[in-house]
């Protein structure tokens, strides 16, 4: 008997004594009513729409209050002689100190309560809705995967396999994995990437969030504008690139107003001093300066994961720093969630809010991967087949990470062995449950772009091999992995 | 771990509500689903209850988890008896789904009608609190003190209640199966 039936017990036998004659038949009755607790299971689309919902209706109520709110009319007079002041102080000050920022510009949009939220724009659709997976040509010419045979009279995958670019030629680890694997739902939702020209930005919700110290964007929503570059031109200013084709918006310094370093006279510049120990901030001190950015421009941090700093200059971090100095730039990245877990590029590093900081300014200089993504979602049986899923692992799935270099394609090399040394042998601890960033091409040609579901399994550091993958990724949807899905 | 949540919501930064839906939504999913089996049903409530806790969250004045929680349920509980008190009258055993999964096991034994007409007939005479009491002590594992909290009633009333309901039960429900059923028809 379970310590919670007994206090029930304790508890019923203190106002009614008279039932521990009956003990049996009442434990039997609580008993029986714990075996049938209902299980839950929570759908984590739902889950996740609600709470993007929840969070855009705050935000629309947060608008609507100020803009509902009513000055008292006695307070217009008043006011109006005070604004005129203001205005006043403002051009003589601006006239004798251009490069200074006024307060309400240095203060957070989201003091103000504006906040940019990126939501992703989800569809659903029917189940196994997309049919056209055709693999990349490339991918199987290389590969060499007993495969879904491509088309024998495409010219394209004649030129490729033909190719006389060189084929780079590594040694590839055997990977072992052999716990259990995280279990999978009966279906799984797959997104597709919509292209949706203009229409991500010219929604007036985004552009009233969208508060750039002042500039009301909203002005502009019926201009039919696709794209905008704001140049900010106070003392460490920004180019801020709204691209509403991509659904995107970016960061850059607008190097005319930031000092120029190293400091050049003439011909002559100082020779750049190196990055010392003490420039670079702690990891929490670094989170606080990229989320105060983004507080200031009112970005929306809760469609974020739990940002990750680069370390790897760190000796205690265990990777091996490639240079001799510090580095001069550090990285903070903002995982993108959908349903709640992190999305993969296939070559292993995370899709999301990329913030640089630099070292010698003390300043953010660059914003990218700040999206907003328009989708749709289909759902799809995953592999549930543990064999067939380990031996996609020990062959490094589709979809391996490239072990040279992240902008190489792992399609883009062999995987036979140099046979100058023999394959390490990699043991693989559990997987995490993620999205990968996928590329498929349709039947008309064109590349279209998937969020599938999929095994991530991070790869230990391996000793003598900085550059080697930090991750491996198996996608779990068979219509994505051309060697499984014709069995 | 909520207040500073909670505070920035306070001071207008209610993206920071995000962090209190995350630590509450599946407490209060798993409340409402104990009460309704109905994943679409749930969906229906917990949408509400958020709603209703998003217009409200400027006069609650709590600033622990437990005190969050707390009327986190507490919007739960009412939301869900005004839902549940809405919808009861459209209820027919004709049109009652039982969702996969959860009844498996015994679905397939109700074989007449006429034994659920006599479950429903017996549950008609429990009161919708008292069940719902019963559960939130039994299933959702919470203490009299927060079950007091949630439904406004004393800690000394809340144990009578689940003793009481557990003795009508023990009274006549003589037949484990038959109790089965009820536990799922107890919940509609």
């Amino acid at each position: 008997m379970s310590s919670n039936v007994r206090a029930l017990l304790d508890e019923l036998y203190k106002l009614h004594p008279d039932l521990q004659s009956q003990e049996a038949h009442i434990i039997h009755i609580i008993e029986t009513m714990l075996d049938h607790r209902p299980k839950v299971a929570i759908d984590e689309w739902f889950r996740t729409e609600l709470r993007c919902k929840i969070l855009s209706e705050l935000s629309q109520q947060q608008n609507d209050s100020r803009s509902n709110f009513i000055f008292p009319t006695w307070l217009f007079s008043a006011f109006g002689t005070a604004f005129a002041s203001v205005i006043i102080g403002v051009f003589v000050f601006y006239t004798f100190f251009p490069y200074t920022k006024l307060w309400y510009l240095t203060d957070g949009a989201r003091t103000r309560g504006w906040l940019v939220s990126f939501v992703p724009a989800v569809e659903k659709i029917s189940d196994h809705a997309f049919q056209i997976f055709t693999p990349l040509p490339n991918t199987q010419a290389k590969m060499g995967v007993a495969s879904v045979p491509m088309s024998s009279d495409s010219m394209s995958s004649k030129i490729r396999a033909s190719s006389l670019a060189p084929t780079r030629e590594v040694d590839v680890p055997q990977y072992a994995f052999t716990g259990s694997l995280p279990p999978l739902t009966e279906k799984l939702n797959i997104y597709r990437k919509k292209i949706q020209f203009h229409e991500s930005f010219q929604t007036e919700d985004f552009l009233n969030g969208l508060n750039l110290k002042g500039i009301k964007l909203s002005s502009l929503q019926d201009a039919n504008i696709s794209n905008l570059t704001i140049t900010e031109s106070w003392a460490y200013g920004y180019i801020v690139t709204i691209d509403s084709t991509l659904g995107s918006i970016s960061f850059n310094p607008n190097y005319d107003t930031w000092p120029p370093y190293p400091k050049c006279n003439g011909d002559w510049c100082d020779a750049p001093t190196p990055i010392t120990q003490e420039q670079i901030p702690s990891p929490t001190k670094l989170q606080s300066i990229a989320d105060t950015f983004l507080d200031t421009y009112g970005i929306d941090r809760t469609l974020y994961g739990v940002p990750s700093i680069d370390t790897s200059w760190d000796p205690e971090s265990g990777v091996e720093w490639g240079g001799e100095n510090l580095p001069e730039v550090l990285t903070v990245i903002y995982p993108l969630l959908l349903e709640w877990k992190e999305i993969f590029e296939e070559y292993g590093s995370v899709r999301g809010l990329s913030l640089t900081y630099d070292l010698r300014s003390g300043k953010i200089t660059n914003l990218s991967g700040l999206e907003r993504l328009s989708l749709e979602s289909s759902k799809y049986s995953p592999i549930q087949d543990e064999m067939t899923l380990k031996n996609l692992i020990s062959n490094h799935g589709d979809l391996a990470p490239p072990p040279i270099s992240p902008e190489l394609r792992w399609s883009d090399i062999s995987h036979t062995s140099t046979g100058i040394s023999q394959p390490q042998a990699i043991s693989l601890s559990s997987p995490m449950i993620a999205f990968v960033h996928l590329t498929r091409m349709n039947q008309q040609g064109a590349y279209e772009e998937y969020f599938v579901p999929a095994y991530v399994f991070s790869i230990p550091t391996i000793p003598g091999n900085p550059t080697h993958p930090k991750k491996i990724i198996i996608p779990v949807i068979k219509e994505f992995i051309p060697d499984v899905r014709t069995k | 771990m909520l207040g500073h949540s909670l505070q920035k919501v306070r001071s207008w930064d209610f993206s920071a509500f995000g962090d209190l839906y995350d630590a509450s939504y599946e407490k209060i999913y798993r409340f409402i689903y104990h009460r309704t089996l109905d994943t679409y049903f749930t969906e229906d409530v917990i949408s509400d209850v958020y709603m209703k806790a998003i217009e409200s969250i400027g006069s609650f004045k709590g600033n622990t988890d437990a005190e969050f929680f707390a009327w986190m349920y507490r919007i739960a509980y009412t939301t869900l008896i005004d839902t549940l008190r809405k919808s009861r009258w459209e209820d027919s055993l004709e049109d009652m789904e039982i969702e996969p999964g959860f009844t498996l096991d015994y679905a397939h034994e109700i074989d007449t009608a006429s034994k659920l007409e006599e479950i429903l007939r017996f549950m008609e005479t429990l009161p919708e609190r008292d069940s719902i009491i019963l559960t939130m002590r039994i299933w959702d594992d919470l203490s009299y003190d927060e079950i007091a909290t949630i439904t406004g009633i004393s800690v000394v009333n809340a144990k009578q209640i689940v003793s009481r309901t557990l003795v009508k039960i023990s009274a006549n429900v003589t037949h484990l199966f038959i109790f089965s059923i009820l536990l799922y028809v107890i919940q509609r």
